[in-house]
C-alpha cells in the first residue's frame, strides 16, 4: 500500500514539474503599475507613436511592430491602480506576433484617459512593458471644437 | 361543271409537266457532273504546254461527292495490338502456319481479318530474304483509304504486320447535293500546274480517287482523325500529290 | 366513288410533285441575281440569333474592384465587392463624381502624398479598379461625351472626399497609377448628396478594416521605440487590412464544356462563332481525349477539363474582330470584349457572365497586344494558378489566339473562415516569399481547394507588381 501511494505522490510531483515551466509562459491577468519588463527591444509601438495621445475615435486600433514569436498582451488599468487583462467578447486580448512582425488590436476606448499596458513576452523570458496614456475626446468637446472652427472662419471670411 | 373531266384533264397536265421537270433535271444533272470530252481535251493540252503530260483516258469524267469520314486509329480500338516503337503505328506478330507465294495474298487477308484490318485488300505478293510479304492496302465500299497501309510478312511460322489502319466511324456516303462543295478532276489539273512540289517536266501516270487524312500535327497520337475524298495524282517518277475533292486544296 | 378518290389523290400527289421539281430546279440553277439567296434570306430572319449586347460587356469592363466608403466621425466603414445589389446601386451614384471629375477644370497637383493620405482617413468613398487604364479609354468606357482634360494619364484609384468642413466643394483625388502623382479635382456635385451617400453606405465597424496609413504601417520609421524593432514589410498606405476573421461562401464550379462527354451543342456553337464552316471541318480526338477542330485558316482545340483554344495559322489569318479599316486599340479592345460576351451568349445562353479584367487597358498605339480576364464569384476573383480564364492576343484587329475556360462558378451555402489581413502576410512571408519587402495591396480571391471547389482567400500585390495567392 504504502508502495502505491508512494508511486502516486511520485507521478503527481513529475506532473507539477513538467507543468509548472508551461504555467510560468501564460501571461498574469493582473499586473502592478511599476511593471517595466526586462528589455526595450522587443516592440515598436506605431499607433499611437507617443506614448501620451488624443483620439475622437472610440473604436481605436493598436499597432505596432515587433519581433516574430512575440506573444503581446494588452491590459488596462483599473480603479485600484493595477493593470487588468483586456477581453473583448470572452477573448483576452492576447496574440503572438508572426512573420511580418506586423501587430494590430481593435480596443473600446472610454471617455477620458485610457491607461494601457502593452505587455511582451518570448519563450526565452524576455519580458518588456509599454505604457499607453490615450485621451479619448468626447463628442461635446468635438462639437465645440467644431463650431469653433466654423466661428473663425467665418471671422475671417 | 364536269368535276371528273377537269380532274382528268389536270392529272395529264401535272403527269406532263412532272415528266418535263424530271427530264430537265436530270438533263442538267448530268451536263454538269459529268465532264465533257472536250473539256478533258481542252485540259490536257494546257497541260502540254506547261511540260506536264497525262493521258486523255486516265482522266476520270465523273466522281462521287462524298462527305468526310471520320475514322480511329486501329491501335485504340484495339488493345492487343502491338505498338510500334513510334508513332501510331503497329507491328503486331502472330502465330502462322506455312505460306507459299501463291496463297500469301489469301493468307495476308485472313491474318488482317483476324487481327481486326477491316476492309483490307491485299496484293503485290513477293519473296525476299525475310520472308514472304504481302501488301495491304483499304477499301470502304470500293474507295481506298490512302492512309491505311500495313505490310504482311509470313516467316519462320510468324506472321508480322505492320504498318498504320484505321477503322471508319461511319461508312463513306455521298454529300447532300450541293455543287459548289466538290471540285472537278480537270480543276485539280489546272491547279498542278502551279504545284510547287512537281517537277519541270512530269507525267503524271495514275489519278485515283479516295481518302486522305490531311496531317495534323499536335505532338500526341491522333485516337480520331478526319479523312477527307481527295484526289491523288501519281507521277511517273513515283511521286503522290493529293488534292481535297471537296476544296481543291492541295494536301501535303 | 373510289375512282373518284383515287384520282383525287393522284391529282394532289402530281402538284406536289411539281411544286417539289420546279423548288428543286429553281434552287439548284440559282435564278437570281448574284449574291442575292430569296430562301437563304428567309432562312437568316427566321433563325434565332442573339443580337450582340455590347452596352453590357462595357457596364461589366468598368465595375470597380471595391469600393470602401468611411465615416470617420460615425466609426464607420463598409467594403463593397462587385457582386451585391447594395453595390451596384452605390457603384452608378460613383460613376457620376467619376465622370465629373475627369472633365473637372480646375485640377491641381497635390502637394505631397499626405494630401491622398487624409482624404483616405476621412469622411471619403475609395473606389479601386482591378486593372489600370488609360485616362481616355476610361473616360469612353464611361460613355463620357465631353473630351477629357486629364491629367493622369493611368487611372485605378480615386478617393471622394466630403471631408472639408469649410468648403461646400467635393473633391475627387486621382492617383496616376503610372508616376503615382496624386491630382486633385473639384467637382460640381451637390455635397450633401455625398454626406447623405455616406451616412448611407457606410454601415459597419471602422474597427473591421483599417487603411495601412491609419496604423501606420506605411512607413518603416516612426513608433515610440523606433529603431529598437526594424520593420521587415511595408504596406502602401492604402492597403486595406481586414482586422477580423470573417466567414465568407465557398464558390462551386461547373464544367461547361464536358460531362462524361462533350456537350455537343456547345461544341457546335464554339465552333460557328469562330466562323468555323461546321459542314466539312476536319476532326482529331487526341490521345488524351481532347478534341481538335482544324479549318484552313485556324485551329480550335477542346479539352475535358473545359478549356477551349483558338489558334490562328498566321496573323493574317486570324478572327477578324471588326469589318472596320482603321481600327484604333481601343476599337480592338471593345470589340474583343464584345465578342466574348457574344461568344457566351451564343454557347451558353442563359448563364450569367461574371468577368473582370486582369489586364491593364492601356493605349500605347500597338497593333499586337493581349487582353486577360478572370471570372469572379460573390465580387472575388476566380484565381487560377494556370491560366487567366481568358486570354486574348490581338494583332491587327484580328484575334490571333483566344483560349477560354468554358465554366460557371457559383456561390454555396457552405462557409469558410479567411484569416485576418496580417495572418495572411504572416503566412506570406514564413512559407512563400520570405523575401517581401513591401506590399502594395492585399485582396480576396478564391483558390482552388480540390474537386469542383474553390475557397476564399487572400491575394497579395507586392512591390515589384507580382500577385501571389497565400496558401492557408
Amino acid at each position: 500500500m504504502r508502495r502505491f501511494y508512494k508511486s502516486i505522490l511520485t507521478a503527481v510531483l513529475a506532473l507539477v514539474i513538467c507543468v509548472l515551466p508551461l504555467c510560468s509562459f501564460a501571461s498574469p491577468e493582473v499586473l502592478p503599475a511599476s511593471y517595466g519588463g526586462t528589455v526595450d527591444y522587443l516592440i515598436n509601438i506605431k499607433n499611437p507613436d507617443t506614448v501620451t495621445s488624443t483620439t475622437s475615435t472610440r473604436t481605436y486600433v493598436l499597432s505596432a511592430v515587433g519581433l516574430p514569436g512575440t506573444t503581446v498582451t494588452l491590459y488596462s488599468m483599473g480603479a485600484d491602480g493595477q493593470y487588468y487583462k483586456m477581453y473583448a467578447d470572452g477573448v483576452a486580448l492576447e496574440s503572438v506576433i508572426g512573420a511580418s512582425g506586423l501587430y494590430a488590436q481593435q480596443i473600446t476606448l472610454l471617455d477620458g484617459t485610457n491607461t494601457i499596458l502593452v505587455r511582451c513576452a518570448t519563450d526565452a523570458g524576455e519580458e518588456q512593458g509599454v505604457h499607453l496614456y490615450i485621451n479619448l475626446l468626447g463628442q461635446g468637446f468635438l462639437d465645440k471644437l467644431k463650431a469653433f472652427t466654423v466661428d473663425i472662419t467665418n471671422t475671417f471670411n | 361543271m364536269n368535276w371528273e373531266k377537269l380532274k382528268t384533264f389536270l392529272i395529264f397536265l401535272f403527269l406532263g409537266i412532272n415528266i418535263f421537270l424530271i427530264a430537265t433535271n436530270l438533263h442538267s444533272f448530268y451536263t454538269e457532273s459529268i465532264i465533257s470530252r472536250e473539256t478533258v481535251s481542252d485540259t490536257v493540252s494546257l497541260l502540254a504546254q506547261k511540260g506536264i503530260s497525262v493521258e486523255p483516258d486516265i482522266i476520270p469524267r465523273s466522281v462521287e461527292s462524298l462527305e468526310n469520314i471520320i475514322l480511329t486509329n486501329i491501335l485504340f480500338e484495339n488493345d492487343q495490338i502491338t505498338r510500334a516503337q513510334t508513332g501510331e503505328q503497329f507491328a503486331h506478330p502472330m502465330d502462322w502456319g506455312e505460306v507459299t507465294e501463291n496463297s500469301a495474298k489469301d493468307e495476308a487477308k485472313r491474318a488482317a481479318k483476324r487481327m481486326g484490318l477491316e476492309y483490307a485488300q491485299a496484293f503485290s505478293p513477293r519473296k525476299t530474304e525475310g520472308g514472304i510479304v504481302v501488301e495491304l492496302g483499304q477499301q470502304i465500299r470500293g474507295i481506298t483509304v490512302f492512309d491505311s497501309v500495313a505490310q504482311a510478312v509470313f516467316a519462320n511460322g510468324t506472321a508480322t504486320l505492320s504498318g498504320t489502319w484505321y477503322v471508319p466511324e461511319v461508312l463513306p456516303r455521298k454529300a447532300s447535293a450541293d455543287d459548289s462543295e466538290k471540285v472537278y478532276i480537270t480543276g485539280v489539273l489546272i491547279d498542278f500546274i502551279g504545284n510547287p512540289d512537281r517537277a519541270a517536266q512530269t507525267q503524271i501516270t495514275g489519278i485515283d480517287f479516295g481518302y486522305r487524312i490531311p496531317t495534323y500535327e499536335s505532338g500526341m497520337s491522333h485516337k480520331q482523325v478526319t479523312a477527307v475524298p481527295c484526289y491523288r495524282l501519281t507521277t511517273a517518277d513515283g511521286n503522290r500529290y493529293d488534292y481535297n475533292a471537296k476544296t481543291g486544296e492541295y494536301i501535303r | 366513288m373510289k375512282k373518284e378518290s383515287v384520282k383525287t389523290c393522284l391529282l394532289v400527289f402530281l402538284v406536289c410533285s411539281s411544286i417539289f421539281l420546279t423548288i428543286h430546279k429553281w434552287y439548284r440553277e440559282k435564278l437570281w441575281p448574284d449574291g442575292y439567296n430569296f430562301f437563304a434570306t428567309i432562312g437568316n430572319h427566321l433563325r434565332l440569333t442573339p443580337p450582340l449586347k455590347s452596352t453590357l460587356t462595357k457596364e461589366s469592363v468598368s465595375y470597380p474592384k471595391r469600393i470602401t466608403v468611411s465615416n470617420i466621425e460615425t466609426e464607420k466603414r463598409s467594403v463593397y465587392m462587385p457582386d451585391s445589389s447594395r453595390a451596384t446601386e452605390l457603384t452608378a451614384q460613383v460613376k457620376e463624381i467619376l465622370r465629373n471629375a475627369l472633365v473637372s477644370d480646375n485640377v491641381t497637383v497635390a502637394e505631397d502624398s499626405a494630401q491622398w493620405e487624409n482624404a483616405l482617413q476621412s469622411k471619403s468613398i475609395y473606389v479601386e479598379y482591378p486593372v489600370a487604364f488609360d485616362t481616355a479609354i476610361f473616360a469612353s468606357i464611361l460613355e463620357l461625351e465631353l473630351s477629357p482634360t486629364p491629367a493622369a494619364k493611368l487611372v485605378r484609384e480615386f478617393i471622394i472626399s466630403g471631408a472639408d468642413t469649410v468648403s461646400s466643394a467635393v473633391t475627387v483625388y486621382v492617383r496616376d497609377a503610372g508616376t503615382g502623382q496624386v491630382y486633385v479635382a473639384p467637382v460640381r456635385y451637390d455635397k450633401q448628396q455625398l454626406i447623405s451617400m455616406i451616412d448611407t453606405y457606410a454601415t459597419d465597424s471602422i474597427g473591421d478594416h483599417r487603411f495601412s496609413v491609419e496604423l501606420k504601417f506605411n512607413d518603416a520609421g516612426g513608433g515610440i521605440n523606433d529603431g529598437q524593432v526594424q520593420q521587415s514589410v511595408v504596406l502602401s498606405p492604402n492597403v486595406l487590412l481586414a482586422l477580423r476573421e470573417q466567414p465568407y461562401p465557398m464558390v462551386k464550379e461547373t464544367n461547361l464544356l464536358f460531362d462524361h462527354e462533350y456537350k455537343e451543342e456547345l461544341v457546335q456553337n464554339i465552333l460557328i462563332a469562330f466562323g468555323f464552316n461546321t459542314s466539312g471541318i476536319r476532326r482529331y480526338v487526341e490521345s488524351d481525349n481532347s478534341l481538335v477542330y482544324v479549318e484552313n485558316y485556324g485551329t480550335i482545340k477542346l479539352h475535358e477539363n473545359g478549356w477551349m483554344e483558338y489558334r490562328a495559322l498566321d496573323a493574317e489569318k486570324g478572327f477578324a474582330l471588326s469589318a472596320e479599316s482603321g481600327a484604333t486599340q481601343y476599337d480592338s479592345f471593345i470589340s474583343a470584349i464584345d465578342f466574348v460576351n457574344s461568344l457566351w451568349e451564343e454557347a451558353v445562353p442563359g448563364i450569367p457572365l461574371n468577368l473582370n479584367l486582369s489586364s491593364n487597358v492601356t493605349d500605347e498605339k500597338n497593333k499586337a497586344f493581349s487582353v486577360y480576364l478572370d471570372y469572379s464569384a460573390g465580387g472575388a476573383k476566380i484565381s487560377d494558378p494556370v491560366s487567366h480564364a481568358i486570354e486574348i492576343q490581338i494583332v491587327n484587329n484580328r484575334i490571333v489566339s483566344y483560349k477560354q475556360k468554358f465554366a460557371y462558378f457559383e456561390t454555396t451555402d457552405e462557409m469558410a473562415r479567411y484569416s485576418t489581413a496580417i495572418d495572411a502576410i504572416n503566412l506570406l512571408l514564413s512559407q512563400q516569399r520570405p523575401d517581401v519587402t513591401q506590399i502594395n495591396d492585399i485582396f480576396m480571391v478564391y483558390d482552388f481547394s480540390g474537386s469542383t471547389l474553390w475557397r476564399p482567400t487572400w491575394a497579395a500585390r507586392t512591390g515589384s507588381g507580382e500577385e501571389f495567392v497565400i496558401g492557408h
